[in-house]
């Protein structure tokens, strides 16, 4: 009897924990102590996800036995959870090299959303760029750019190492139709230009040209220039971008401490001193005979000019143009990419905003060198940061911080003294200390009852 | 109540008087600090990696002090003494599974060096790791509330700790090798498994689900201990 009482007391016992079981998974209620609470999905992404009503499929090309795979495959759990449309895989680029050439990826940390045989591409696994390439790929519409023509600019449809072939195929990846204008005989720029695009204009602009590029950005224009130093152009951008706070020198930046394999015209950018989206995610930038720029805000006119991009301190602007650092050259740091945003009010509720991103470098787009470092990657967040598509949500949510432990033999031997041999080693010491008191005890013990027996 | 925490204290104390407690704890801390080494030898301070595989050996653990519970008393023939007070079977139960939670925080305690040394040497999330020995101590006192129902069941020592190292490592690893299964059978094996739990207490969040998980195991495990005890008396 008190055995079926106990048989069925257990039973209960059990329904019990998996009816409160069943309950509880379903709910996705959580406290977030991680820094920046990364891995709780904001309200804007719990809509956005709700709102997928076809297959998603994410793909995270992610070295796949780091840290940063666990975090990315936890955080995509929780977008899989809301909606269960969504299904994500990571794919180790190294391991599965052909998967990541079908996707054209190169580098590692690239998302690829996959909706409705739309694609949009993330620069990171981080709430902030997957939940924004969900919603440009749900979205679908394609933003168009216009490519400015006519004054030897490197071409899309030129798949050769000065072409822009590749640059084609990731703006067409990512939801951008390009178009060339050519202004050369006069017109303004096209009702329908999402952005405009001057990528290394070999020779000058005509006045006219300047004039209709002009209007065109002070009437909420987007511009994306790439201007070249003196060896490779002669055309004089600054008519066009000094109106949004940014000039640029025709003089050649080189940087010792940072050339590539020792091209001293070859720079590697590693310094990022802005919070500007466009360089949030991009570890660093390979150029080739860039020039410098100088940048200035004017918050009086709702001018600010972020200093995307420097060289480090040993570099400088070579003005005298000896190729070697002198007293007549500019000492670095040197600004070779920046981007300007202007808002002004232009009616009891309109705002306008002119957005301008200008380089000193176009050959860092071309075939050739879109593939260092992170050239793709600040391409592709400069024109998602010029058509306003760099965060498409209002999402708090901070990319994750790097913390980096380089792993040496001091390290090593640090952690291997304390946490193998010394924690161990203390707690056997006091089990044997405590052992040699309680024998001692027990001897003590002995003894005296051998004297009480005696006496 | 007041007889659980001495049933606690005196097992507290027998464990911290013998070799085996002395051994057991100065082995696992060893094992603690090579995995240790491992995490932190993939160049990055945080220690996700390292309280992963610790979730599982603190499990492992506690299916080793909990074999000692009943089953050792059943042996040495101090349980029918114990059943015969007049303490309730609940009461016994708690006492046995309070006396484990208490060694195991002492253990995880000790491991507090661990975190101490990456932040000596580098510069951890906080977060996570206050977190990771939330999810630890979690793992650790449910297969202790199964370990100490497998000790009620048995007289055998190491039976007891088989089934819950069994039970442990059955869930443990069938999570994982649902990971390919679709469907209901593959959702429910991950849901079943202790890493599916744990792996948010590693990145920083503490889950409503995560926590009913865990705490349904003890629960679950402490009513099936006393219904055992209850039959035994």
């Amino acid at each position: 009897m008190r055995r079926r009482r106990a048989l069925a007391a257990g039973l209960v016992a059990v329904a019990l924990v998996v009816a409160v079981n069943a309950l509880a998974a379903r709910s996705t209620a959580q406290v977030d102590l991680s820094a920046s609470r990364r891995f709780s999905l904001t309200t804007e992404t719990r809509d956005l996800v709700k709102a997928v009503v076809r297959p998603l499929r994410i793909t995270a090309f992610i070295y796949e036995r780091g840290g940063a795979a666990r975090d990315a495959r936890f955080l995509l759990d929780r977008y899989r959870e809301l909606n269960d449309r969504i299904d994500y895989r990571l794919i180790d680029p190294d391991e599965k090299p052909a998967e990541a050439k079908r996707y054209a990826v190169s580098s590692y940390s690239t998302v690829v959303v996959e909706y409705d045989g739309r694609r949009a591409d993330a620069p990171e696994v981080s709430e902030v760029q997957v939940s924004s390439a969900i919603l440009r790929a749900m979205r679908g519409d394609r933003q168009r750019l216009c490519a400015i023509t006519g004054h030897g600019e490197p071409r899309f449809d030129d798949d050769g190492p000065g072409g822009l072939s590749t640059l084609a195929q990731l703006l067409d990846d990512n939801g951008f139709e390009v178009g060339t204008i050519d202004l050369t005989g006069g017109g303004a720029v096209p009702e329908g230009c999402r952005a405009v695009l001057l990528l290394g204009p070999a020779v000058a602009l005509a006045p006219a040209e300047v004039s209709a590029l002009q209007a065109y950005a002070a009437k909420q224009g987007r511009l994306l220039v790439l201007g070249n130093s003196g060896l490779d152009s002669d055309a004089d951008l600054n008519p066009l971008l000094e109106p949004w706070g940014i000039s640029i020198s025709q003089a050649i930046v080189l940087d010792p401490q940072r050339s590539v394999q020792q091209d001293p015209f070859g720079l590697v950018v590693q310094r990022f001193p802005t919070t500007n989206p466009i360089v949030r995610a991009v570890p660093s930038l390979q150029l080739t005979l860039a020039t410098g720029l100088l940048a200035q805000s004017d918050e009086s006119k709702g001018l600010t000019v972020s200093t995307l991009a420097t060289t480090s301190d040993a570099g400088y602007l070579d003005a005298d143009q000896s190729l070697t650092k002198t007293a007549a050259d500019i000492r670095g740091p040197i600004l070779v990419a920046a981007a300007a945003d202007a808002s002004r009010v232009s009616g009891p509720s309109t705002i306008e905003r002119t957005r301008v991103v200008a380089v000193g470098n176009s050959h860092f787009a071309t075939n050739e060198f879109i593939d260092d470092l992170g050239n793709r990657r600040f391409l592709l967040s400069a024109l998602l940061w010029l058509t306003e598509q760099e965060q498409l949500l209002t999402v708090g949510a901070a990319p994750p911080q790097p913390r980096q432990l380089p792993w040496t033999n001091e390290r090593q031997a640090t952690v291997v003294a304390v946490a193998v041999i010394g924690v161990p080693g203390a707690v056997l010491g006091v089990g044997a200390a405590q052992w040699l008191v309680a024998k001692r005890g027990r001897e003590r013990g002995r003894r005296r009852r051998r004297q009480d027996r005696r006496r | 109540m007041r007889a659980a925490a001495a049933i606690a204290a005196r097992d507290l104390r027998a464990t911290f008087t013998s070799p085996f407690g002395y051994g057991l704890v100065a082995g696992y801390l060893a094992l603690a600090g090579v995995l240790l080494v491992v995490a932190l030898s993939a160049g990055e301070a945080r220690l996700d990696g390292w309280f992963a595989p610790l979730s599982l050996l603190t499990g492992l653990l506690a299916a080793l002090l909990t074999m000692r519970t009943l089953a050792e008393e059943e042996r040495t023939g101090s349980l029918e003494l114990l059943l015969s007070a007049p303490v309730r079977a609940g009461n016994v139960v708690l006492g046995k599974l309070l006396g484990v939670t208490a060694v195991l925080g002492v253990v995880l305690a000790a491991t507090v060096t661990a975190p101490l040394v990456t932040a000596a040497l580098g510069d951890p999330d906080a977060g996570p790791i206050i977190t990771g020995y939330v999810g630890v101590a979690l793992v650790g006192v449910a297969v202790a509330a199964i370990g100490v129902a497998a000790s009620a069941s048995t007289a055998n020592q190491l039976v007891a700790a088989a089934i819950a190292a069994g039970v442990l490592l059955a869930t443990w690893f069938g999570g994982a090798l649902a990971g390919g299964l679709p469907g209901a059978p593959g959702a429910l094996l991950r849901y079943l498994s202790p890493s599916t739990h744990v792996d948010g207490f590693l990145r920083g969040t503490i889950a409503i689900a995560d926590v009913v998980y865990f705490g349904s195991a003890v629960a679950l495990g402490a009513v099936l201990a006393s219904l055992v005890v209850r039959v035994r008396r």
